[in-house]
């Protein structure tokens, strides 16, 4: 039988059905509302039109026409007229409501017009109204006569009217009010169905919920629940029913469940019987048996003994549990009449209503209290006397029946049983133990017996054997069990190596004890030999009789061989001490020396007396003592061995190096730290170290570094460059004809030579420059840190071997001969990828014998390129000398002009015209005339001649006061001690005004010995002439300088002012050093002008000396005296 | 069965639940006309410029085409008009009768469009003594023919007023019915063109002649959506007859019964407040509407066009165009 719900189906259905019914009436109403607006309309356009229909043609009579405009326009206010106007008889429009439409043909202007019923009605000249279902909308067509012209009374002309009703608003309105109504009723209609839902929910589901809830709380648990439902109506009987059911149901299931609870303890009681063995946990889980399986309240076993109740075990439910704790003396007087009647008739008490019985009189407020309400106590017996009484307690009356009596009887003789098993085998135990506990103590005292103990029987056969023994042996107590003695405990005498006497046998003969004699060896199973010593003991009967032989020894082997081992030590000890020269210390924990052996007077150089109690440490060279305490300290405290190499200084001063190996340990006696050791002397060994280091690095003859250790060097080097990008060579050179003199003079004088050499070469290098002799008359100059430039090594090294090759020529003074010798070098440059230490001696080796086949005495780079730079070099050099000499260098001027345009004066430069090669330029020879020095002769040349120049232009020219010459000055020029006074020897010479010179000095001179170079510039500014910073901002700049000199210009670097007017950065640096030499108060000259952009800026920014190509380029003195005549016309 | 039930079900609820919520949610009144008279004038032709163009197509609104202010005003007092173009004097008439009239837009303030225009041959306004003066009984007409008269230090009683509408004017100068007439455009280019003579106009009393659009203040309440859809329109339009003269001019041409060239001429005469200073027009606290209005209301009294004292205070209405500003 399938069921709906409801409460949901009912409204539901409601609704349904009235739904549908709105719906239709809502249809159908519309439909009947529609209609009635549509006669209604067609009627009252009808009226509308023919009233419009006479106004319009009687106004079409008159001349004017106005009104009917009029007329018209105000139709149009009724809100469904959408368009209406007058047609003449050929479509066109003559009035509208839109005056744009007026003279205009109606179907041009207005596309929905319907044409067949225009013409239509014009034939029939009678109206016509009708509804357009599509459009929704009253059409009008009505005819009107149109008045013809002037004259005719009656015209056939018609017109027409037409009127465009629009029924679409009232319809939408319509429909508008219906679905509203219809709205708010269904709106009603929902609520209802909401209110009729609540109202089912509450009379049918709700207690129809209640009951099923309860059933389902019921069926889950079986516990008594009942369904709470009141009133007459079906539901309530329903659940009155439902709860008698479960009245039944509940008293049926609690039978079963008492049944099947008995059981359960009488077989849990039967278990625990097996498993318990004391008699009190027995008594106790009885009890806890009973009341957690049984489901009695209380559950009781007293004690009983001489008739009286000795003790009582009790479990009960929790309350009555802790009520019985807490009131001992209700304990034992808890029925004490029950326990009296049980132990009277030896047979059990039931009382199944415990509250009215008068045997338990006494206690029926304390059952009240706990709702006990009957009771059984049953007898429990061991060995047919009563031990104990059980007392059980339940909640229900009249529970003990005759079935359950028939249960607890049986489960009480079971417990009877159960105490008399326990008694035998407490006795059986007790007697099991005693006999092991003899046993063990035996065993135990033989194990423990550091001896070896064999026992045997009457006829020697093996009975026991201890550890000991078994070890001894190699035999174990189970393999020999049985076997004779003589197999297993076989002895000889150690010397003789003759079989032993078996001594079971003599004990036997003899009956008393007897020992071994000494040297008896023991073999082993295995083969090994024991040196032992023994005795055998018979074992007596009561009857004195002999049993057996109780044997006992032990090893005595590592005795034997300890003492054979001290004697052979020190002897041992003695030998090596007079072999090896060492001796033997021992030190307290102060460092004192507590024992020594003879030979330490070798090795320190003092006698054991002097030694002994002494420090340690006070025969050692200071040098080596903090090493030598902190390396002993080290070992204190690790308990660990150490190994020293120290000098120790003799009573006359001598040092003796000497080894000693000690090991720090602990006494464990006296807890003391003793350290002892030996120390040896290794004098002579030292010594000997030191010659083969020498031997094998360095040369013996002339003390320079050998082959061996040019090449370490050497290797390093090459690494090093690699690393630091710097450059090294190596100059090979060997000595010209040297075999002639070596045969001529002897090899002394040869030597002699080679020694001389090497004390030059010593004398000439720079520290981390290298000399080896490779041997022979080879020598290699190993150079390093040549800078990073190759051109910039190329230089160093020709210099550096031009003045090796100088200082080699000098004559040298052998033996009353004076001798020249010729040198000739090879060079070779590193690093040089992929090219290995020995490729590159191999090129200066190379190099070598080129300059001896190109004529000895000179040097050869192993590369080309390299030797054309070095020949340049020292070509310039030479021909430098030369043209200073030859007057082949002049000096060129270059105009210094003043924004005003007058030239101020020039700069002397110098410029050399090479005979062959022309003109060289400045840079190409200043830097190697700087670094060769030839720039002192240079410097002084170049005053000279400017100051001859001036002289000269001053006595042909008018010059202009405040015209100079600026010279410029090298630093090593400047650094050298005659230079003022040169400068001013050569001003006297020239009686000329030191006013007219500016010497031009480069920032770098200052970066060394400041106050002198100050000092001297003071001198010459003393004199008159005034100093000029050269390239100034491109070196080393300091405001504190620049404030402490005695200056006079700065001439701005020629790189600032290329770029100026691009490079916003040099213009901010030009700009800087304006400001700060007007605020040092210095004259500022820019160099390197060469457009108006950068004089224009310049200018701008207040400076206003200038000099560069812009103006002119450096002219001879001729071309000069013609610019400076130029400008002076 | 059980389940083709319960399926049925739930359409048929999902349906009631849809019809219901469908309902409730939109507006179930269908959209009534907003009806619109105004006269022909060429400032009220923004408005035809908007229907023309589409922009009032998927409104309510229907604009009608009422052959002079008078009938618009009659309209509007019958409640057959939800909104009127009407000059503010026409108006303030109004005010005598309807209280709750609100100006909700200022069309165009007249210079020059409106003019006296006199038969050829009279060449003064000084001439016009003793002539008969054609004008519509408006306060328009009764504005200018003020301004005219005292410019040629004329007092009423030295012409003949006759009262005729808008659209008689045409005719009875035609048949020389009136020696002048106090008219508008676009009559005023007919009558130019039939020889007519201006001799004073609107933009020599600046600001005094204004046309504007007016609805009830019961209006706003219930229908101001379609009220903003109408004024936005009609700014749209406006700024298409910025963008687009000549094409503006071949639309608007038609209903004035003249040809394209003769249009944008018109426009000349007018100045046409934009939507900022329709705004200043029509602030709530001080109106400049409300000062043209005080000034007009004491001619009208003087002149006798008014019969009571009216109150305009509740006049201007900018509730509408607020929104429309960005």
């Amino acid at each position: 039988m399938k069921t709906l719900n409801l409460r949901i189906w009912i409204p539901l259905l409601i609704l349904l059905l009235t739904g549908f019914l709105l719906i239709g009436i809502f249809l159908f109403q519309l439909n009947q509302d529609f209609n009635s607006l549509k006669r209604n309309s067609i009627e009252e356009v009808k009226v509308m039109m023919s009233r419009l229909q006479q106004d319009v043609e009687k106004e079409l009579l008159l001349p004017e026409h106005g009104r009917i405009e009029q007329e018209i326009s105000t139709l149009a206010l009724i809100p469904e007229v959408k368009n209406l106007f007058l047609l003449d008889n050929n479509g066109t429009i003559l009035y509208s409501l839109h005056y744009a439409w007026k003279k205009r043909p109606v179907s041009e202007v207005f596309a929905d017009f319907n044409q067949q019923v225009w013409q239509q009605v014009m034939q029939s000249k009678h109206f016509k109204v009708f509804y357009d279902r599509k459009k929704n909308a009253v059409f009008a067509f009505y005819p009107v006569q149109i008045t013809a012209s002037s004259g005719h009374i009656r015209s056939l002309n018609y017109g027409m009217l037409y009127l465009y009703y629009d029924l679409t608003w009232p319809f939408n309105n319509i429909l508008a009010n219906s679905l509203q109504k219809i709205l708010q009723l269904s709106i009603g209609l929902l609520m209802l169905m909401v209110l009729l839902f609540f109202i089912l929910t509450r009379v049918i589901t709700r207690p129809v919920e209640h009951l099923i809830e309860v059933m389902q709380l019921f069926a889950k648990h079986e516990k008594p629940v009942y369904a709470k439902l009141t009133g007459n109506g079906e539901l309530a009987k329903l659940g009155h029913t439902f709860n008698q059911l479960v009245d039944r149901l509940l008293d049926n299931k609690s039978r079963l469940i008492r049944q099947k609870n008995l059981y359960n303890t009488l077989s849990q009681t039967n278990q625990m019987i097996i498993r318990v063995r004391e008699k009190e946990e027995l008594f106790k889980e009885i009890c806890q048996i009973i009341v957690e399986h049984g489901g009695f309240v209380l559950a009781v076993i007293s004690k009983i003994e001489n008739n009286k109740i000795k003790q009582n075990y009790f479990v009960g439910h929790p309350k009555v549990q802790a009520f019985l704790i807490d009131h001992p003396d209700l304990q034992n007087i808890t029925e004490t009449s029950i326990s009296k009647e049980v132990i009277d008739k030896n047979h059990p008490v039931i009382i199944n209503d415990y509250q009215q019985a008068p045997l338990t009189q006494k206690y029926h407020t304390l059952a009240q209290r706990f709702n006990i309400q009957s009771c059984a106590a049953f007898p429990i017996r061991q060995f047919d006397k009563t031990v104990a009484i059980l007392k059980i307690y339940s909640l229900h009356k009249n529970f003990f029946d005759e079935e359950i009596i028939q249960l607890l009887n049986g489960m009480s003789n079971d417990i009877s049983f159960a105490l008399e098993n326990i008694q035998l085998s407490k006795v059986k135990e007790q007697a099991e133990q005693t006999l092991k506990e003899r046993e063990k103590n035996l065993e135990v005292t033989l194990n423990s017996i550091g001896d070896a103990v064999i026992v045997t029987d009457a006829k020697g056969r093996i009975a026991r054997m201890n550890p000991v023994a078994e070890q001894l042996t190699g035999w174990t107590l189970d393999e020999a069990r049985g076997k004779p003695l003589t197999k297993v405990f076989h002895i000889i005498h150690a010397l003789t190596r003759e079989e032993a006497v078996n001594p079971v046998q003599k004990v036997m003969q003899t009956g008393h004890i007897v020992g071994l004699a000494n040297h008896t060896a023991l073999i082993a199973k295995d083969g090994t030999e024991y040196q032992i010593a023994d005795s055998a003991a018979p074992i007596t009967d009561e009857e004195h009789n002999i049993i057996g032989v109780i044997l006992v020894f032990h090893d005595v082997t590592d005795q034997y061989q300890t003492q054979a081992q001290i004697k052979e030590n020190e002897q041992r000890f003695r030998q090596v001490n007079e072999v090896t020269g060492a001796y033997i210390w021992e030190l307290d924990e102060n460092l004192c020396y507590t024992y020594l052996t003879q030979q330490v007077s070798h090795v320190k150089g003092y006698s054991v007396k002097q030694l002994l109690g002494k420090k340690f440490s006070d025969f050692i060279v200071a040098e080596d003592r903090e090493y030598a305490q902190k390396t002993i300290a080290k070992a204190i405290e690790n308990k660990s061995s150490f190994e020293l190499t120290l000098r120790n200084k003799t009573q006359d001063g001598k040092i003796l190096w000497e080894e000693i190996t000690g090991q720090v340990t602990k006494d464990n006696y006296s807890n003391k730290i003793k350290i002892c050791g030996a120390g040896i002397s290794i004098t002579e060994r030292k010594k000997a170290e030191a010659e083969i280091k020498k031997l094998a690095f360095y040369d013996p003859l002339t003390n320079l570094p050998n082959r061996r250790m040019l090449t370490d060097r050497l290797e390093h080097e090459i690494a090093s460059s690699k690393r630091h990008q710097q450059y090294g060579a190596i100059l090979f050179f060997d000595l010209d004809h040297f075999k002639n003199l070596n045969d001529s003079l002897g090899h002394d004088i040869g030597d002699e030579l080679l020694k001389q050499v090497a004390n030059r070469l010593n004398t000439l290098l720079r520290a981390e420059d290298t000399a080896a002799r490779l041997g022979g008359d080879e020598f290699i100059v190993l150079l390093t840190n040549l800078g990073n430039g190759q051109q910039q090594a190329i230089n160093s090294t020709t210099k550096t071997a031009k003045k090796i090759h100088q200082t080699l020529l000098a004559p040298y003074q052998l033996k009353n001969h004076e001798y020249h010798l010729s040198v000739s070098f090879g060079i070779t440059l590193f690093p040089q990828p992929e090219q290995s230490l020995n490729d590159l001696i191999k090129q200066a080796d190379t190099a070598l014998y080129r300059a001896k086949y190109n004529g000895r005495n000179n040097f050869q780079f192993f590369r080309q390129e390299m030797q054309d730079t070095a020949n340049q070099r020292l070509m310039i050099e030479k021909e430098l000398r030369q043209a200073l000499i030859n007057q082949h260098v002049q000096l060129y001027f270059q105009p210094q002009v003043h924004s005003n345009g007058e030239p101020v004066g020039a700069e002397a430069l110098i410029r050399w015209t090479h005979p062959e090669k022309g003109l060289i330029a400045p840079d190409q020879f200043i830097q190697i005339a700087e670094e060769s020095g030839i720039i002192l002769d240079v410097d002084l040349w170049v005053i000279e001649a400017a100051f001859k120049q001036m002289q000269s232009w001053l006595n042909s020219f008018k010059l202009d006061p405040e015209f100079t010459l600026s010279i410029n000055l090298s630093p090593k020029f400047f650094k050298q001690p005659d230079f003022v006074d040169s400068i001013l020897n050569l001003l006297e010479e020239y009686s000329i005004s030191a006013q007219r010179f500016i010497l031009e000095i480069t920032e770098n001179l200052f970066l060394t010995d400041l106050d002198e170079t100050i000092l001297k510039m003071q001198q010459l500014k003393d004199a008159g002439f005034r100093f000029s910073i050269d390239d100034f901002g491109t070196g080393y700049s300091s405001l504190s300088y620049l404030k402490r000199l005695p200056l006079f210009e700065l001439k701005i670097d020629r790189t600032f002012i290329t770029d100026l007017e691009s490079n916003p950065s040099d213009q901010a640096i030009v700009e800087t050093i304006l400001s700060m030499a007007c605020h040092l108060n210095l004259q500022v000259l820019a160099e390197g002008i060469e457009n108006d952009k950068q004089l224009a800026f310049l200018q701008q920014h207040q400076c206003h000396l200038y000099q560069g190509y812009y103006f002119s380029k450096p002219l001879s003195s001729s071309d000069f005296e013609t610019f400076m005549q130029t400008y002076v016309r | 069965m059980l389940a083709i039930i319960s399926r049925f079900l739930r359409i048929y609820f999902l349906g009631l639940l849809f019809l219901i919520v469908g309902l409730s949610g939109c507006d179930i009144k269908p959209e009534k006309p907003l009806r619109v008279g105004t006269n022909v004038w060429i400032g009220y032709e923004t408005l035809y410029l908007a229907r023309n163009l589409g922009y009032l197509e998927s409104t309510p609104v229907k604009l009608i085409e009422l052959p002079s202010a008078t009938d618009v005003s009659r309209a509007f007092r019958n409640h057959m008009l939800e909104v009127a173009a009407l000059t503010l004097d026409e108006t303030l008439s109004l005010l005598q009768t309807e209280s709750d009239i609100r100006v909700i837009l200022v069309m165009d303030i007249s210079n020059g469009a409106d003019t006296l225009i006199a038969q050829p041959g009279i060449n003064s306004l000084a001439k016009l003594k003793g002539k008969s003066v054609g004008v519509e009984n408006t306060a328009v007409g009764a504005i200018l023919l003020d301004g005219a008269l005292s410019a040629a230090r004329l007092r009423p009683a030295d012409i003949k007023i006759i009262p005729l509408t808008a659209d008689k004017h045409l005719q009875a100068f035609i048949d020389k019915k009136i020696d002048a007439v106090v008219s508008f455009e676009p009559v005023k280019q007919q009558l130019l063109s039939l020889g007519g003579r201006e001799l004073f106009n609107s933009a020599q009393i600046p600001g005094r002649i204004i046309d504007i659009l007016i609805t009830r203040e019961a209006i706003i309440q219930q229908r101001s959506n379609e009220l903003k859809q109408l004024l936005s329109a009609y700014f749209k339009a406006l700024q298409y007859l910025h963008k687009h003269p000549k094409k503006s001019a071949a639309i608007i041409a038609p209903r004035l019964n003249l040809n394209k060239q003769q249009v944008l001429p018109l426009y000349n005469q007018i100045s046409i407040p934009d939507l900022k200073q329709n705004l200043i027009w029509l602030q709530r606290d001080h109106a400049r509407l409300l000062s043209l209005s005080k000034q007009l209301t004491q001619l009208m009294l003087e002149k006798n066009l008014l019969y009571k004292e009216i109150d305009f205070s509740m006049l201007p209405d900018e509730s509408l165009l607020l929104p429309l500003h960005p």
